[in-house]
Parts: C-alpha cells; structure tokens; sequence
C-alpha cells in the first residue's frame, strides 16, 4: 500500500487510527498488538505471498534476539548470515547467476520475484538483534514486539532505517501525546505534498528523458537530470517525513533521515545529510566494526571506506549501475578525505561542484544500464552523432514545469523556516499571520494532492524497489 | 508553532474523517464505488480471486467515491491553469489534454507515431469496389479536424499528425479511384476556423454542420440527392442557446475551472418536418418532427458538466445501426452514412435531403457490412470521418 494512495489515506488510516486511540493508554499489548495487525495487513495488501517471509523474517530474529543475550557472537553471526542471505536470495541471485552464466556458466535462472521494501526490514531485523548481541538493548521478550519493530507500517518499507536502540524503549514505554500527534500530522502532510506534487510531476520529465537516452538534446538531458535529482529527493524525503510524521502520530519518534541535502558544500557534507539512517546503519554496523578512520594504516581507512561504499551500492540493487554509483562515492569521498579536492575552494563553487557531481552521480543511479548511463551521458555533453544543444521537447518541459522548479528549488532549502525567523524578528504579529498561511497551505497542499491522486495521475515510489 | 500544529492536526483529521465517510458512503450507497467493487469481488471463484479482485480496484473505486460532484477533477484543473500548463497529463497517455493557442483544448497522445493512413484507405477502397461491382457509389467526406492544416497551434515540442494522415488517407483513396471530398479546404477558406469547434470538446459546432451539410450539397446533387436551398440557411432555423452548458470530453478530464464551458446551441428549422427513427438494436423507436424523431432534448434538460453530454441532442449520439424516415421526401433518394461522432450534429440536417438515411457506427456495428449495404440499395454510401480518425483500425474495418 502506498502511503500516497486513496486507499491508505482514507480506507487504512482513519479506522487504524480511531482504533488505536480508542484503545485505552494503559492497555500498551493491545495497542502494540493493534499496529502490527495493521502494519501486516498493510504490507499483505501490496505482497499478500511476501508477508509470509516478513513473518519467518520476524521469528527468525526473535528467536536469535534471545540468543544474542546469552551468546552474543554465535547470534551476530547467524543474524548476518541469515538476514543477508534472505536479502542475497530475493535480491542478488538472480543478477548473480546471470553474470556468472555470462562467463561461461550454465545455471538454472529462477524466476524470483522483490518482495517490497526486503532491504529496509532486513536491515532493522539484523539490527535488533546486533544491538542486542553489542548490549546497546535488551532482548524483546515478547514476539509482538519485535514483530512491530520490524514490520512497523510507517518506515516498513521505505525507511528510514531504525535502528532497535533509537525506539526499543519506545515499544513499551512510549508516551503519545497531542503535540507529537499534531507536529506528526503537519510533518505527513509536508510529505505528502513533496510525494505528490513534486516528485511525481518531475518524474514525468525525468522518465521522458531517461527513457530516450541517446536521443535528446544536451538541454533535455540536462533537465532530465535535473529533475531525477529532484524526484528521488522528494520521493525519498516525502516519504522519509511522511514516516516520521506517522511514528510521531503513534508516538514514535525516528531520527531524521534528510537535512537539506542539496544545500551541501561537499560531497562528505552530502552524505551526512543523506538517506542519513543508512549511513548511520553502515558506520555503526559495517564502517566502526571494522576500525572506521582510527586505525594504523591510511590502506586500511581507505578500505574500510571502499568496503562500506561498494555495500552502499549494492544495496541500492542488484545493477552494475548501483555499484558504479557506490564506487565513484567512495573515489570521490576519499579525494575529499585524503586528497584535499574542495580545500581552500570559495563556498559557492564548493556548492555548485557538489550539486553537480551529485546530478551526475544521479544519472548512472537512475540509469537502466552502464550503456544506458553511457548513451545519456554523451547527451549531456553533445557527444552522440546527432547531438543538438535545444530541442522543441526540452522547451516544452522547462515551460510546463518551470513553476514545478521553482518550488523544488525553494523546497531544497528551509526557505519556510527562515523567512518565518525573519517575520518574527520584524514582528511577532506577521509570525502569527505567516502561521495561519501556513495552515491554510498545508490544508490546500493536501486537498490538491488528494485531487491529484483522485486523478490517477503518475505514482511512482522510487526506494520500494530497494 | 504548537497553535499552527493543532489546527493543521485538526483539520486534517477532520478531511480524513470526511473521506472515510465518503468511501464508507460508497460501500454502503448503491451505485457507489466501493459497493461495486465488493459485489465484483465476491463474483470470482476462490478467496484468493476475490482478494485479488479487492486489493486491485479498491483505489480506483475510493476515488471514484472520493470524487464528489468531481470536485477533485475542478481542483486538479485549477492546479494545471495556475501553474500555467498547457499540457495536462493523464493517467491514460491517449486521454491526454493540450490547450491549444486558442484557448482550446484537444487530446493528443503524446507518445502517438505517425501511422501510414494507406492501409484504412485501401480497406476502404476495396469496400467501394466492391460496392461499384453492385452498382452502388461511394464517396468519402473527410471532416476537419480541431487542429487546422499548415497552422501550429499546439505547444511547441508537441506534435500531431492527424493532418498528415488524412493526407495519405485520401491520396491513397484518390489513387484507387474513389470519390472524396475535403471538407478541410472549406472550413480553411472562412475566417475564424477555431470558432466552428467547441473549446472543451474536439467536435464542430451545429453552425459548422450547417457549414458542412451548405458544401456537401452540391456533391450530393451529383449522386441524385437533392437539398432545397432553404435548409442551407441559417435564417431558416430557430436557435436556442443554453449558455455554459456543455462541458466537452477534454473538459471533463480538466474541469470548467482550466478552460471554461462551452455554450450550447439547439437548432429547430423553421418549416415542419416530419420523421421516423428507429434504432431496433437497442429498442429505439421515435416519430414526429425534427425536435422529437432527430433530436434528444433529454439530454439538455438539466446542465450537467460531467455526466451529461449535450452534444448527443443531435442524432442521441453513437448507434450501430439508425433508420431515419423522411416522411416530407417520399421521392427522394436513400443514403447510406458510415460515420464518426463528427456525423451527430450533421446527420439531422442531411436527413431532410434523403427519403431514407441509414446510419452505420463501425465501432459498434456487428453485421455483415457489405450484404447490410446492399440489401438497402442506396444511391450513395458516403463514409463520414474526421481527419483525426483516418489511422483507426477500427473505424476503417471495411473487410
């Protein structure tokens, strides 16, 4: 279920969340037992067969929870071997034993399907049962309750990453409160807004370009570019507030999965503000296991930064793309670190350099193949036979989208909240007045995305498919 | 801030309240979205059918409850106009909606080729010698379309080729001998060419019809169809008009609020008349002057943007197979019309210059095409499209 669809917002949502409510504080069990019935039934009606493995996922790693608490090693050990061959099979094999036929092997490839979501939930699985195992929590006694960490139907299946520590106390001991409700309900409807009338309106410029490599004008493939930059922050991003804005609505608080990412000046800058739980996720569990930057060696840092960086590909999905994509961060993250690219740089010119490097890293991610990264990027820098700077097709794009990109712009910034400090610091009464506009535009935002999702307009969800 | 979060809170409950209620109405209300789909659903065989059918038209059939007096399709086109879009995307890439540099609007599939038109038109040819052989001609009328040839008035970067095609449908028609008629080059001879085509819908206005039926007649004259000047005149008909009253098929995708509506035109002549009609597929039998054999006043009675379409008060709209009587013309001549819905508005005016007039729909059309033509041995066939159908397979299934 998408989370911007008609059907979870006013079929799923209301009676999830009249019945919670309804359900008395006290009666914690029942209204833990209330969201996992409900997260099951959200992720049963998108992949009514894959439940099944969410379910052993959810067993599998109770049991191994327990272990941990007793003998750590054996458990980490089990945990990572099961939860990443669970990921390996649905995910890598396929793709596996397609390369490998490509050398000269003969095997049978199965048809296997991506249950939804898989790399999110394996994730928070294996971390349940590492910060057990590290003594960062304690062991869920009861079954429930790791079922609802796993399959939680806020962040079940696109993020963020939570991590078991951040919310193991929250499970039992959470207190819901209006101001959490109420700042959660503004959060989702931010989301929403993002989801739907940003990144899934540039989607439709990105998809025109994409899908055409090798035949646009520079111009086109550069918009193209421009708006998948776009896209994938505004699909990601509303869907990360919209899962924050949920958690908070059932008292839950997640950290933070963005911050302005594009606003960054480097590419190491980037990547703090980025997809910010998964990177969190690899340096406590993959990056400082392995001795992180502190170690003896410089080769050492440099590997562990490689071996982080190729697994931040990989997890991407199973393309050659993804992994190209992970590998030119980790050349470029160790240029920044151990190189000095950027030092002494003016700040605007460090902002740009990012900005661009990240478009560009953008289009191999996006891209369907190497070749097809290949022939999108002679377009950019007319290198194709036929290469043309304009074309009537880019012209049509930028003027139906133009106030599109505005806002996208504006939204990559905390424009909102800083003019909001400005109007306060010139008048708390035109604080008060930029309030109450704001409430008026959430409510129409909402309205107008609700329009267009009645519309069945175009609704693409880019991170199901990791 | 927490004042700014309490009302946001609330009011978003309280939107998400009224949308529950709403697709809670549909399951509940017959005719509702919801209700249709679970009595689908439990149509299928097994559980897993019937959850199957479930999960799969539950958010189709939520928007469809959600879409009150479809106001969420008024305030997704006012979204598109403030953004200043002239190209209105829809889930159903052929239901896609262009404005053009009239104000007006056009589908236009944007991922739509050219398609070489030859092969409709030599199916239509081998039909006309086939009906040569049993001594029936053919003529074919090509009705413009919205889009005028040699004028580009779409966004630039979005291309249309119904103009082309046309060309090559009636090269090749001319080419194998058939008789045409461009309806095209008369329409480009007046001043205002967009002004015969409504602004949210892709059909002609009766005035255009008029227009059309005023050229037609002379061709006609040469197959032995006669037409008394007078029907050619515009004084010759009462006129009401019915402002804001039509909401054509782009329309409906956009909304009134993205280009406006559309007036509305009932056209009575002046002098008597008196027909039959009769649709015996679907059990239509209708007697009486022009007003209540020809013309469906029902369909205007109430404005109605979206569930209405006052296009169809001329001829009711698509039939398979229409019988028109001209009871004022025993001694005319009868005619055959193959046509498209340009052909709605045109066919009550052309019905006063034949004694009988039948009128075929291929779309919908499920006999024998030839033996049904030959048994009505007309004086004249003439096939009625508008350019923009001259690639349709389905249009042109004369085999």
């Amino acid at each position: 279920m998408l989370f911007s669809s008609s059907t979870f917002l006013f079929w799923f949502l209301p009676p999830v969340l009249g019945a919670y409510y309804l359900i008395p504080r006290r009666a914690r069990t029942a209204r833990n037992v209330l969201l996992l019935l409900a997260s099951l039934l959200f992720y049963a009606w998108g992949e009514r067969w894959f439940v099944l493995v969410m379910l052993a996922s959810i067993a599998f790693n109770y049991a191994l929870g327990l272990l941990a608490a007793k003998r750590p090693k054996p458990a980490a050990a089990l945990a990572a071997a099961g939860n990443l061959g669970l990921l390996f099979v649905f995910k890598y094999l396929v793709f596996t034993l397609g390369n490998l036929n490509r050398l000269g092997f003969g095997f049978v490839i199965p048809a296997i399907e991506l249950p939804i979501g898989i790399s999110f939930f394996t994730f928070q699985a294996l971390s349940y049962v590492l910060d057990v195992a590290r003594g960062r929590a304690e062991a869920q006694k009861n079954p429930l309750d790791v079922g609802l960490y796993i399959s939680f139907f806020p962040q079940l299946i696109a993020g963020p990453i939570v991590k078991y520590e951040t919310v193991a106390e929250e499970i039992r001991h959470r207190r819901e409160n209006w101001g959490d409700f109420s700042a959660g309900a503004s959060r989702f409807l931010l989301g929403l807004a993002k989801k739907v009338l940003l990144a899934n309106q540039l989607a439709i410029v990105a998809d025109a370009a994409f899908d055409r490599a090798g035949e646009l004008s520079a111009a086109m493939a550069w918009l193209g570019s421009l708006c998948y930059t776009f896209q994938i922050y505004f699909d990601f991003g509303g869907y990360s507030d919209m899962a924050i804005g949920l958690g908070r609505m059932f008292g839950f608080h997640f950290l933070e999965n963005f911050n302005y990412p594009y606003l960054s000046t480097s590419i190491t800058e980037f990547w703090r503000r980025w997809h910010i739980s998964l990177s969190t996720w690899f340096r406590d569990y993959v990056y400082i296991p392995l001795g992180g930057s502190r170690v003896d060696r410089r080769w050492k840092a440099v590997r562990n930064l490689f071996v982080v960086w190729l697994l931040t590909g990989i997890w991407h999905g199973a393309n050659w793309t993804f992994l190209v994509w992970g590998l030119g961060y980790f050349v470029l993250l160790a240029l920044e670190k151990y190189g000095g690219v950027g030092q002494g740089w003016p700040k605007p010119l460090r902002w740009a350099a990012t900005f661009l490097v990240v478009d560009l890293a953008w289009a191999v991610f996006r891209a369907d193949s190497l070749a097809a990264a290949g022939r999108f990027f002679s377009d950019l820098f007319c290198l194709g036979e036929n290469a043309s700077l304009w074309s009537a097709e880019a012209g049509l794009h930028l003027r139906e989208n133009w106030v599109l990109l505005v806002f996208a712009v504006l939204a990559c910034a905390p424009t909102a909240t800083v003019l909001r400090r400005k109007l306060e610091e010139k008048s708390p009464a035109l604080a008060i007045l930029w309030d109450v506009l704001a409430v008026a535009a959430a409510m129409l935002l909402f309205l107008v995305s609700v329009c267009f999702l009645v519309k069945g307009t175009y609704n693409p969800f880019i991170y199901f498919n990791f | 801030m927490k004042t700014k979060h309490t009302v946001t809170a609330v009011l978003f409950l309280l939107c998400l309240a009224a949308g529950f209620a709403l697709v809670g109405r549909g399951l509940l209300r017959e005719g509702g979205g919801s209700r249709a789909l679970v009595r689908q659903a439990l149509q299928a065989d097994t559980l897993s059918a019937k959850a199957e059918a479930l999960v799969a038209g539950t958010e189709d059939a939520a928007n469809r409850d959600l879409n009150v007096k479809h106001l969420c399709v008024q305030l997704f086109g006012a979204a598109e106009r403030l953004m200043g879009r002239r190209v209105v995307r829809d889930a159903d890439g052929s239901l896609t909606v262009v404005k053009l540099d009239s104000g007006a609007l056009q589908f236009v599939d944007l991922d739509g080729e050219y398609v070489d038109a030859s092969g409709p038109a030599n199916a239509l040819a081998d039909f006309a010698d086939r009906l040569e052989s049993r001594g029936i001609p053919l003529l074919y009328v090509n009705a413009p379309q919205k889009i005028q040839r040699g004028t580009s008035p779409l966004p630039g970067g979005v291309t249309e080729y119904g103009n082309e095609m046309g060309d090559v449908l009636l090269e090749t028609l001319e080419g194998r001998g058939v008789d045409t008629l461009d309806l095209r080059a008369a329409f480009e001879a007046t001043p205002d060419y967009a002004s015969w085509f409504f602004t949210t819908d892709h059909h002609w206005k009766p005035d255009a019809a008029l227009f059309a039926y005023r050229t037609l007649a002379p061709v006609l004259e040469g197959y032995g169809i006669r037409t008394d000047p007078r029907w050619l005149v515009k004084d010759n008909y009462d006129i009401r008009v019915y402002e804001d009253w039509f909401l054509g098929s782009q329309g409906k995708r956009v909304g009134s609020l993205y280009a406006g509506t559309d007036d509305f035109e009932w056209w009575t002549p002046k002098e008597t008349t008196r027909f039959t009609l009769d649709v015996d597929e679907y059990g239509i039998h209708r007697e009486g002057d022009w007003n209540e054999t020809l013309l469906f006043p029902e369909r205007i009675e109430v404005k109605d943007w979206f569930n209405g379409n006052p296009y169809t008060l001329y001829s009711g709209g698509d039939y398979p197979l229409a019988a028109i009587v001209n009871h004022d013309d025993p001694a005319g001549a009868d005619m055959v019309l193959i046509r498209d819905s340009m052909a709605c508005v045109l066919t009550p005016f052309l019905a006063r210059s034949c004694r009988t007039l039948t009128t075929i729909d291929l779309r919908y059309f499920t006999g024998d095409l030839e033996e049904t033509v030959a048994a009505l041995d007309p004086a004249l066939v003439m096939v009625l499209y508008s350019t923009t159908n001259a690639k349709s397979e389905e249009m042109f299934r004369f085999g």
